[in-house]
């Protein structure tokens, strides 16, 4: 009754009258995989696609339809085309290599057997296993040739760099993103993409080449993400809901030195700078340190431990409601998300005297929603309505984010006494006043406790309307569609403010004395208020028409879209693209496809501002061949290729770069002249949007119908990259260079392969399935406008030829075993170093241009670039019974970077060492033949911090991302309760890790000055109604 | 089902709407006004085209003290002043020069981290774009939309004179002939054809230039009203040439062709139309209240010279004043930037702040004796030609006692320098101790107090590390005005004043004792001398005696201005590099007896020789990105010998 109300309600703010249906005839029936088992999930639809049913948990369904026959489609299963009849029982068939999938490429859907292009999907239940709060968190692993990198972590907050194929340009643009069909702008994809929960999504498909990306005009050279949402079937009312207590810790944690250990580093570091042997510390000192007795005089403080938590505790709920009937379908998701923070904050501290009557500590809060509808108004009008949102609750200290605040955990040493002064009867200082040191003056514990918070509520809504118009009574299979998006985002935040004292440790005073630092005083609470917004239009036409004529099947479609979005202080953006694609195939055998983007950009002049992106793809699907059809064990055989162009008009350059930037202003070097025309940039007229070309070549092949590979091999080469005109063009001429206008004369090429290779079978109450890939990228620039620098560099050229962000460093010299001077005769015979005179124990650099100077002449190629090489996943599922278990591993390889700054240089603030410090070069080390880890400690700069191969860090890893075990209760107990299935499942994140990283001070991802990686343990409860 | 063609309307409704997007709209790309004009708009508008003579004016150089870290770069770069900030290693450009860290693509006087202030510094880059930028407004400036004809004549007058001005700096930082900009580059031009001029065809170029400013009857002679300063006036055009024909005439530049005789006649020339528009020295003291005092103590008690002194200092310490009859007749132009003052040179102990250039001994033994002897032979000054520790005294002199050395000198070395001995009034930011004992005791205060530079004085003594202290034994005092200090109101800072009519004077001297024409040559270095009391030159000087003494009253007249750097360059033939000037360079080595005398002898400064003497520190690199753009576009290597 409550539905029909509902449905009610609904037509009559559509403001439509609806006819009455036709009479439908109502059959059921149960669907089952050959060894018996009870499929679940089915869905059962009409020849045109109309979705009309889905089967539960036993197999069972029931269908209404005046259609003669149905078609049974389970993803891994090949589907069925069966006539209607009482009692039905329907047995399908699984396919390892899923060719009756579905590809969404954004606008279109075609099967994946006809597919000619190269894509990677990935569905919804492979992605809900990860017990993470960010969608992008779970992407690593799962799609071959996305290369996914978490560039920053805290709970509850990570950002990932994504990068499809690698690069396909010199600017590191991320994918473009289509939601639902709906283009997001660039910029806005960090608002809702990582706050959309995978049990809304349906499927997430990355279209890797020209011929699935074109169609997209300059928007799709850099690779494009699809997200599809699930939508409401037929049927009766499914409720699912998920609830998750998780359980949060870093990866890795700073090795921590403690205060004796501290000491004679510190010493020792004196001792190398020619300053004595206990320039700091006496020996008595360290012996104090080390018996620990007098915890106020020599104490030992873990900063890191004592303000941060080891467990960092999130909930998750969320609810899925989906169904419908005949005229209205709906899918509806809810979620929410708890997090604490990751502090032990002053408040949680009784004996803390409360200088502030706040908690800073962080906490999140979310909520995100989607409602997905579809309205048949009449038969040739249909309707959709799909709003979705998040609303974000942060609370954080005011001293910033985890990833502010971290870096200072570090960088005040184990002997100093903290966080606050002590309370001592009589003594000459206040208690409880915050300390620093004379090099930090801002506290872990001040900026945690004692400036402020703040609070930030970000709402991010996205409304999406459209109608689908089916003009079946002009020309059979031509439909219309058009629809109107909206999106905005809105941040409202408050942001309290105050400031703290500051004490130090009296140097002067033999005993535990403390004198004020600076001026800074304690503050009353200060409030201010401040917002942000940001919204983009969306108006999109589409014309589609279909046409199936025995073996000839032809689909094509043709869209435009005009997309405007504003933010604060600039002009508004304005985007315009049109596209067309037309797909043929003949028996499913000959697959050809033609697509088309055309894009207006205002970054162009207007005789230059159409990009057209044409590209072609083709399919020969041979084992559909009746030669082939009973040839073993090939199950599937299938080539494919494709070459075509897409294109980027996100250059790099400034806005509206073809003009000229010349600006009147008052004021000049002579007052009488009253004004000064400035010069900013020269326009180029002739920019035009850099087209990439793409070729992929990519067979299929399954084999028993158990294994299936896939391999791809792709080359891309950007032939007109906007660059710098600044090579053929001398200084002398007058403008300045870097105002010069850029020109279309760079090129770039990315190169590389994906292979995949998946295993499965299914039994009676046991089903395996094993999935894997390699992908490799390797991009190269051939010509960014570099100048050559001359013959007497070691490497003229420092782009050329290399892979986008190449690190430049200097090559240890380890021609003498360690790559240390471990002689002062080796340092007088040796080169003489431009940046500073070298003592023993520091490092040996290759003097490459042989010219008696170490300088910038002598630098060398010591990284890859900034992406990994290779990328890898293997995921797996195993069911036996009531049990299962899932896995994914990731990893990254031929990936290595430069590490510098604090923990990796010893010698910032009062010196901040790392387990490798501990076997730093010393004479007594080195005369013991014991190793050697980092080159001689020193208190100041020294010769070692300099970019070097010293320093470069293979960030190769392989890491257990996500393992799932999960556990159904018998069905007959459930149903009794009122479920259709409740499952538990224990799952965790990031659990395990290997690298080769120098030590266990930081991961691949990490450093002293960012957050590490979290490790998540999850238990949760699944349940369907 | 429903009727369709009840429903024809909404049809045809939904067709059109969905269809309306498909017809892509062109002009919703086109920019919206966001403020910025195009080149061409200049053109259109009389504010808009002076506001772009304006722009031709923005990298004219400060000069003075403006260099970075409020250097007088120069002065420190050559043997005149040892700069006391030597120990900021690796930034200050001085200590660049003297460690010899420098390379084409990194070279202390324009290099982009030591540079830039006060546009000293990133030569090559910034004189060319505003070449560039005055080559383009000569292009447009005859069509421009001009409301006033004699504007449009000026202003024309004033784009190539500012050429002019900037072709002859990139002359004195490189020294080498340069691509000469007639008409501006366009981007799409073919660089690869393009050819260097040679040095004496820049110079052509640039007297060419500023020849077409001088036939241009309404740019002013002068300029007269301080609205107006900065701007270039029609006299720099006879000074830029005499300065860049003495250039071309000299024998680094010369290609061993004798241009003495052209050099004669274009210096004559600039001195006869100079003196014709009214210009001569300065040499009346105006602001005896300020310069010439109870607490100016200018040297000895001679009541004559000390005012000469004081007249001299005011000059140097007093900007030029805008006016058609102006007090100061010899100032042909001076830099829009008066630079920093007593807190960043002269006595650091002032304010404790630094010190700065730090005079040489070279400097202060090239001041004469009052009776015009020089103290040293100039012929060789010094028996050990590099380390400068072993004078070659003048025999002829009888006035100058190496153990009492600052009796007796020129009035200009008292306006110049502060020097053991001497006494400066004015706020002492600390109380003497009994270290200092010509000064204690004393308390921070408004006082005089005597200027005490041997080694161990804590204050104004000479030491090898402390920025406020000396390192030769002298500080500066020329720029320094007397009431200048702490706890002293705002005292009004002087411009520097880069061309003035001494110099014209001395290039002319100069070229004419290269030609034979001794009695002018002479008659000229007296007229210096004259101003400040000094005896004539004997008239029987000729050859290479004259010229020496030429060369000497170049270092006294203009000491710590921006001559000596590039004169001592000039000086030397293309082959010779400056081993006997610039590789050692002494300090007064001044210890205080028990009794209370001094003993003076000499010591190089810090006993490392600077290593900015060989060869190629004749000429500035050409940045080496330039270099290798040129190479790679012509094939032709431009750059200076040895970089």
């Amino acid at each position: 009754m409550i539905k029909k109300k509902y449905i009610y309600v609904l037509i009559l703010l559509l403001g439509f009258t609806f006819p009455v249906l036709a009479q439908d005839i109502s059959i059921s029936g149960r669907v089952m995989d050959p060894n018996g088992n009870p499929l679940a999930g089915v869905v059962i639809s009409t020849i045109d696609g109309t979705k009309r049913g889905i089967s539960d948990i036993d197999g069972n369904f029931t269908v209404s339809t005046n259609n003669e026959s149905v078609i049974f489609s389970l993803l891994g299963y090949k589907s069925v085309k069966e006539k209607l009849k009482d009692e039905m029982k329907v047995v399908l068939n699984s396919d390892i290599s899923k060719m009756d999938e579905d590809i969404d490429l954004g606008y279109s859907s075609m099967k994946k057997e006809d597919f000619s292009g190269a894509a990677a999907i990935v569905y919804s239940d492979q992605l809900s296993k990860a017990p993470v709060p960010n969608l992008t968190q779970t992407f690593a692993g799962n799609f071959p040739g996305l290369i996914s990198q978490e560039t920053y972590s805290e709970v509850a907050r990570t950002n990932y760099s994504l990068h499809v194929r690698g690069l396909s340009d010199m600017h590191s643009n991320g994918p473009l993103y289509v939601i639902d069909g709906v283009v997001c702008c660039p910029g806005t994809s960090t608002y809702n993409i990582p706050y959309i929960s995978p049990e809304e999504i349906k499927s997430i498909t990355v279209l890797k080449d020209a011929a699935s990306e074109a169609i997209y005009g300059t928007e799709g050279a850099s690779g494009v993400i699809v997200i599809t949402t699930k939508r409401g079937i037929t049927g009766k009312m499914k409720v699912s809901c998920s609830i998750d207590e998780s359980l949060q810790q870093v990866t890795t944690k700073p090795t921590f030195i403690n205060s004796a250990e501290y000491a004679t580093l510190r010493n020792e570091a004196a001792y190398n700078d020619g300053l004595g042997a206990n320039y700091y510390f006496s020996d008595a000192d360290i012996e104090n340190y080390k018996t620990g007795k007098d915890k106020y005089l020599y104490p030992n403080t873990n900063w890191r431990a004592m303000l941060m938590k080891n467990i960092v505790q999130m909930q998750r709920v969320g609810v899925n409601i989906s169904g419908g009937n005949d005229i209205i379908k709906y899918f509806s998701n809810v979620n929410t998300m708890h997090c604490d923070g990751p502090y032990k904050t002053s408040s949680s501290d009784e004996t803390e005297s409360s200088n502030n009557k706040y908690n800073s500590n962080n906490e999140w809060w979310w909520f995100n929603f989607r409602t997905n509808l579809d309205l048949k108004i009449a038969s040739f009008l249909g309707a959709y309505l799909n709003l979705a949102g998040n609303i974000k609750k942060e609370h954080t200290p005011g001293g910033g984010y985890l990833s502010d605040i971290y870096p200072h955990m570090f960088t005040m040493p184990s002997t100093v006494y903290g966080p606050v002064t002590p309370n001592i009867a009589n003594a000459d200082y206040p208690a409880n006043e915050v300390i620093v040191t004379q090099k930090e003056n801002d506290s872990p514990y001040g900026l945690i406790n004692r400036t402020g918070y703040d609070n930030n509520t970000v709402t991010n809504i996205n409304a999406d309307f459209g109608l689908n118009v089916y003009l079946d009574f002009i020309l059979k299979g031509l439909s219309l569609s058009g629809d109107v998006s909206y999106m905005s985002n809105t941040v409202n935040s408050l942001n309290t403010e105050n400031n703290y004292r500051r004490y130090q440790r009296d140097a002067t005073a033999s005993g535990l004395e403390f004198v004020r630092k600076g001026t800074d005083d304690d503050t009353n609470l200060t409030y201010s208020r401040s917002s942000r917004e940001y919204y983009d239009l969306y108006y999109r036409g589409k014309m589609n028409y279909m046409l199936n004529s025995g073996d000839h099947h032809f689909d094509a479609t043709a869209y435009s879209f005009y997309l405007r979005y504003e933010e604060a202080a600039s002009l508004p953006y304005t985007h315009i693209t049109s596209g067309a694609d037309i797909a043929y195939d003949y028996a499913h055998r000959y697959a050809l496809r033609l697509d088309w983007g055309y894009s207006g950009s205002e970054q162009y002049a207007r005789k230059n501002r159409w990009t057209s992106t044409p590209a072609a793809s083709a399919a020969w699907i041979i084992s559909n061949e009746s030669f082939m059809k009973n040839v073993l064990p090939i199950s599937l055989a299938k080539l494919r290729v494709s070459y075509g162009w897409t294109a980027n008009q996100n250059n790099g350059l400034d806005r509206y770069s073809y003009e000229d930037n010349v600006t009147v202003s008052g004021g000049g070097p002579i007052g009488s002249l009253q004004y000064i025309v400035s010069e900013n940039s020269i326009g180029n007229p002739n920019l035009k949007a850099e087209k990439t070309k793409k070729i992929n070549f990519g067979f299929d092949l399954g084999l028993f119908n158990l294994i299936n590979i896939s391999a791809d091999v792709f080359k891309e080469k950007l032939n007109n990259a906007v660059i710098s005109a600044s090579t053929s063009v001398p200084s002398y001429q007058g403008i300045d260079l870097s105002n010069y206008p850029s020109t279309n004369a760079g090129s770039f090429e990315n190169k590389g392969y994906e292979v995949e290779l998946s295993v499965g079978k299914s039994f009676k109450d046991f089903e395996f399935n094993l999935g894997s890939y390699v992908a490799y990228n390797k991009n190269k620039i051939i010509n960014d406008g570099e100048v050559n620098r001359g013959s007497d560099y070691a490497y003229p050229y420092h782009d050329k030829g290399f892979s986008y962000g190449q690190t430049f460093g200097y090559i240890v010299d380890k021609s003498n075993g360690n790559g240390f001077y471990n002689f002062q005769s080796e340092i007088s015979n040796g080169p003489t170093y431009s940046f500073g005179t070298p003592r023993v124990g520091d490092l040996k650099y290759k003097d490459l241009n042989h010219d008696g100077v170490i300088d910038q002449k002598d630098v060398a190629p010591i990284t890859h670039g900034s992406l990994p090489n290779y990328t890898y996943g293997i995921n797996g599922y195993v069911k036996y019974k009531s049990f299962d278990l899932s896995f994914l591993f990731q990893g990254v390889g031929r990936w290595n970077s430069i590490f510098t700054g604090m923990g990796v240089w010893d010698n910032s603030y009062d010196g901040i060492y790392g387990s490798l410090h501990r076997n730093a070069w010393t004479e007594e080390r080195w005369n013991n033949g014991e190793k050697i880890t980092s080159p001689a400690l020193s208190t100041g700069t020294s010769t070692n911090d300099q970019y070097s191969d010293y320093y470069v860090y293979d960030r190769s890893y392989l890491r257990l991302k996500t393992l799932e075990v999960g556990y159904t209760l018998p069905l007959k107990l459930t149903k009794h309760w009122g479920f259709e299935k409740l499952r538990f499942v224990l799952s965790g994140q990031n659990l395990l890790t290997w690298d080769h990283m120098k030590s266990n001070d930081f991961g691949p991802e990490g450093s002293y000055q960012s957050v590490p990686v979290y490790r998540v343990y999850n238990i949760g409860i699944r349940a369907n109604f | 089902m429903i009727n369709i063609m009840r429903y024809k309307s909404l049809y045809i409704l939904l067709i059109i709407i969905s269809c309306g997007t498909f017809s892509s709209c062109s002009s919703c790309l086109d920019q919206a006004p966001d403020g910025k004009i195009s080149l061409d708009d200049v053109w259109k508008d009389n504010d808009k085209v002076s506001a772009y003579l304006n722009t031709c004016y923005e990298y004219m150089s400060g000069k003075g003290n403006n260099y970075w870290f409020f250097e007088r770069g120069p002065a420190c770069w050559c043997d005149e002043a040892w700069d006391a900030d030597d120990l900021d290693v690796g930034n200050a450009a001085s200590e660049r020069y003297y460690s010899g860290n420098a390379s084409a693509s990194d070279f202390p006087a324009w290099s982009s981290t030591t540079a830039q202030s006060a546009n000293d510094g990133l030569y090559w880059n910034n004189y060319f774009t505003s070449i560039h930028d005055c080559a383009y407004f000569i292009q447009h400036i005859d069509k421009a939309t001009v409301t006033n004809e004699s504007d449009r004549s000026r202003w024309r007058a004033e784009a190539h004179l500012l050429r002019a001005y900037y072709y002859e700096e990139l002359l004195r930082w490189f020294g080498c002939g340069l691509p000469l900009i007639k008409t501006p580059y366009n981007y799409s031009d073919d660089f690869s054809k393009v050819k260097r001029a040679s040095y004496y065809e820049t110079v052509k170029f640039i007297i060419a230039d500023c020849d077409t400013a001088l036939s241009c009857n309404d740019l002013p002679w002068r300029i007269t009203t301080s609205a107006e300063a900065g701007r270039l006036p029609k006299s720099l055009a006879c000074a830029i040439k005499s300065r860049v024909m003495l250039f071309a005439a000299s024998p680094l530049y010369s290609d061993s062709v004798d241009r003495w005789t052209e050099a004669y006649n274009v210096t004559k020339a600039t001195l006869d139309t100079l003196r014709a528009q009214g210009y001569q020295l300065y040499n009346t003291l105006t602001d005896a209240s300020t310069f010439f005092n109870n607490h100016s103590y200018f040297g000895p008690d001679n009541y004559s010279l000390a005012k000469v002194s004081a007249m001299y200092n005011e000059y140097f310490c007093t900007p030029a004043d805008y006016s058609s009859t102006p007090r100061d007749k010899e100032t042909i132009f001076q830099t829009r930037w008066t630079g920093q003052s007593y807190n960043v040179e002269g006595i650091g102990a002032l304010n404790g702040y630094k010190t700065g250039a730090c005079p040489s001994q070279e400097l202060v033994d090239c001041f004469n004796t009052t009776d015009g002897q020089s103290v040293l032979n100039l012929a060789e000054p010094y028996s050990d030609a590099e380390t400068h520790l072993s004078p070659n005294y003048n025999t002829n002199n009888t006035l100058y006692n190496s153990q009492d050395p600052y009796k007796n000198r020129d009035p200009r070395f008292y306006a110049d320098i502060y020097y053991n001995g001497s006494k400066r009034y004015g706020y002492w930011p600390f109380a003497e101790t009994s270290s200092s004992p010509e000064n204690y005791p004393a308390s921070a205060s408004f006082r005089t107090r005597y200027i005490m530079t041997y080694i161990g004085e804590p204050r104004t003594g000479t030491s090898a590390t402390g920025r406020t202290m000396t390192r030769t034994g002298y500080f500066i005092r020329k720029f320094l005005n007397p009431t200048e200090g702490k706890n002293v109101s705002y005292v009004s800072l002087a411009n520097y004043k880069e061309f003035r009519l001494a110099e014209m004077i001395l290039n002319f001297a100069e070229a004419a004792a290269h030609t034979g024409h001794n009695a002018e040559a002479i008659q000229s270095v007296n007229e210096i001398r004259e101003r400040v009391s000094m005896p004539d030159l004997p008239s029987t000087l000729t050859g290479d005696d004259l010229l020496n003494r030429i060369y000497n009253e170049r270092r006294v007249e203009f000491a710590l201005e921006e001559q000596r750097y590039f004169d001592v360059r000039r000086l030397h033939k293309p082959d010779e590099d400056l081993s006997t000037t610039d590789k050692w360079v002494t300090a007064a080595n001044i210890t205080r007896n028990s009794n209370g005398t001094y003993t003076y002898s000499r010591k190089s400064v810090n006993g490392n020789e600077r290593l900015c003497w060989a060869n190629k520190w004749l000429k500035s690199p050409i940045p080496l990105v330039e270099i290798n753009r040129i190479i790679a576009i012509t094939g032709d290597n431009w750059q200076n010998t040895g970089w």
